[in-house]
């Protein structure tokens, strides 16, 4: 098993290289120019060429490349364009807003979504099945942009319940955070637990029709010995596979739903990054993004294999 | 059989089953009724869908709803009709006092726990024994059942083992809590012949061993003739002939079960074409008012096709069969 993670996190190493190969390259290719951000509309051309040089941007663009290679090598992000602080820093510091609302928005995927989807399949064609396909294909299909627009217009400008954005840190108001933080998170978690609700939904129809769950009641086990020991461990094996995309989607969501609601998280830094072409920000978000997503998908793995006896990792390698 | 002087442990009366598809609605299984005594091997033989494992599964209160469902009948077993028994009732029954094992060993067991769990599990929950004690009880189980080195077999997953072993491991579950019934569905059909001499062998011993009253369904009359004192012959949802084992195969009454006799190779006999039912079983959907069989007896006539002959009973015997007399004659005259 160590091996096997060992073998993994070596495998992540150039998978990292390409993303943030690829991010540095189409940066280059799309127009945009942060020296005249930073100088001003009103310079004049020598005065952006100034600034150019200061930042190194006249530099061919694999001598800038090597550059920040370079500088990473040494775990040095570089420092922002715009707001000439260290990169590591702001990512650092943001991290753990996007990381509570990610965990909130993935704690409400999983809650919500792996349970409406059970009922529905323990009550099919009941009107608890109707409504949760329902809710289900319209959290699938509604984008989340327009779904968090919608919410702010109800529950924070019509019925005043909660705010429409910002953001309270969890260490100084929890329940401010949770207040700040539940739009968001309902707005970011829909398209997922719809997505989970269905397949919950219909692997566990499957389940429940397989020899061993008659075998279970056979033996005289009670309901919910059969549905949520013998059926549930069966079930989780393809709802813990589709968890991996969930993160993805939780991960590239939140840069959308952290610019509506003007949360200072990764998100919304990146977001705003790629706007400015403020390069170094948007290489180290991204860097630090794609290394979150390795880490997930390894843990999703390790969790399948403890659900699954049959999956063993580490063998004939 | 001396356990006939007893009363019955099982009592099944009338019973019938509808399933529903989008298309019909049958009864799979129609006005069943017998009696299991205490000791006693019963031999439910048919051929595949005539209602007989949906027998088993009906007495358990186990039949998939939907599309299953009980209307109408009675299963008596220590004083309480199972039909009526609340869900709470029954799962106090099933597994502890009656324990059923099914035909397919590769898709019976969870794939994603221990056998020894799965074992232990039915004693904690219907003995409330302990973890450990369970555990104990699981390992003596899997000796019970000839499982080498049950201890460390324990901790394997249902697919480290082969078919055989599986079923073993079933058995074991079904006779975890000492059942005084057990109902046996299809156990060897789908193993390999040597495999199914050596499960047939160990369920008869157990059988022996415990005195516990035996339900064996099967299409295979090789293992009633083995196993089974008595034997019940089901056709399209019907018992249509019922009998001590070596009467049915002496002289058997219905002409179904002379054709399924008849379908037997006979090792001893010369070598020549087996001689099979002619037809195959009915749409249970679309049955006319007659008898089931009519459409493939050599023995039809036009009364038959008027009216379903009800199971006649003299004695022990018991036939549904208006030709019956005639059927019994000779074998060689039934095509």
């Amino acid at each position: 098993m160590l091996r096997y993670v060992a073998h993994r996190l070596l495998a992540s190493i150039p998978v990292l290289f390409l993303v943030t190969l690829i991010s540095f390259s189409l940066m280059q290719l799309v127009p945009g120019d942060p020296a005249i951000l930073i100088a001003g509309l009103q310079a004049t051309p020598e005065e952006v060429e100034r600034v150019r040089q200061q930042l190194g941007l006249d530099q061919p663009f694999h001598v800038q490349l090597i550059s920040w290679y370079a500088h990473l090598l040494r775990g040095d992000l570089g420092s922002s364009l715009l707001l000439g602080r260290d990169v590591l820093d702001i990512i650092l510091e943001r991290l753990p807003v996007s990381f509570s609302i990610a965990l909130y928005a993935l704690l409400l995927t999983v809650g919500v979504g792996l349970v409406a989807g059970i009922l529905a399949a323990l009550r099919q064609n009941s009107w608890i099945d109707q409504l949760v396909m329902t809710v289900a294909l319209l959290g699938v299909s509604l984008p989340n942009f327009w779904l968090a627009l919608m919410f702010i217009v109800l529950f924070a400008v019509q019925l005043g319940w909660l705010p429409s954005g910002g953001y309270v840190d969890f260490r100084d108001d929890f329940w401010g955070w949770l207040r700040a933080t539940t739009l968001p998170a309902v707005s970011l978690a829909m398209l997922q637990m719809g997505l989970l609700a269905r397949i919950t939904r219909s692997t566990m129809l499957e389940v429940l029709r397989q020899d061993y769950i008659r075998t279970a009641r056979a033996k005289g086990l009670p309901q919910h010995l059969v549905v949520g020991k013998h059926a549930l461990k069966n079930v989780m094996i393809p709802v813990v596979t589709v968890l991996g995309i969930v993160l993805s989607l939780l991960l590239s969501g939140s840069v959308v739903i952290e610019t509506i609601f003007s949360i200072p998280g990764i998100g919304s830094l990146v977001g705003s990054a790629i706007l400015r072409r403020d390069y170094p920000v948007i290489q180290g978000g991204l860097l630090f993004v794609a290394t979150m997503l390795l880490l997930l998908n390894l843990v999703v793995d390790l969790i399948y294999a403890w659900l699954d006896p049959r999956i063993r990792y580490g063998h004939g390698e | 059989m001396s356990a006939r002087e007893r009363d019955p442990i099982l009592s099944v009366r009338g019973l019938t089953t509808e399933l529903r598809t989008e298309s019909s609605r049958f009864h799979a299984v129609d006005a069943v009724s017998f009696d299991l005594f205490p000791g006693e091997v019963l031999g439910i033989v048919g051929e595949s869908g005539c209602g007989k494992s949906m027998t088993a599964l009906s007495i358990l209160g186990l039949v998939p709803r939907p599309p299953g469902r009980i209307v109408a009948g009675e299963v008596w077993f220590e004083g309480r009709d199972l039909v009526r028994a609340s869900e709470r009732e029954l799962q106090r029954v099933r597994g502890a006092k009656i324990a059923m094992i099914f035909q397919e060993p590769m898709s019976s067991l969870n794939p994603v726990f221990t056998i020894g769990e799965q074992i232990a599990e039915t004693l904690r929950h219907h003995e409330r024994l302990g973890r450990r004690a369970a555990r104990e009880r699981a390992v003596e189980l899997l000796a019970k059942v000839g499982i080498p080195s049950p201890a460390e077999r324990l901790d394997s997953y249902p697919h480290e083992l082969s078919g055989g072993m599986r079923q073993r491991v079933m058995i074991a579950i079904a006779l975890a809590c000492n059942p005084k019934v057990l109902l046996a569905d299809e156990p060897t059909t789908a193993l390999d012949v040597t495999i199914q001499a050596q499960i047939l062998d160990l369920l008869q011993r157990l059988q022996a061993e415990l005195g516990m009253a035996v339900v064996i369904i099967t299409h295979d009359l090789g293992i009633v003739a083995e196993f089974a004192h008595r034997v019940l012959v089901m056709y399209a949802g019907r018992v249509i002939e019922e009998g001590a084992v070596e009467a049915i195969f002496e002289s058997p009454a219905h002409p179904y079960t002379r054709g399924l006799l008849a379908s037997l190779p006979d090792l001893e006999g010369e070598i020549g074409r087996l001689s099979a039912i002619p037809g195959s079983v009915p749409q249970m959907g679309a049955l006319g008012p007659g008898c089931r069989f009519a459409p493939r007896c050599g023995l039809v006539e036009p009364a038959c096709l008027a009216a379903d002959p009800p199971l006649a009973r003299t004695g022990a015997r018991a036939v549904a069969c208006r030709r019956a007399a005639l059927a019994a004659a000779p074998r060689e005259r039934v095509a």
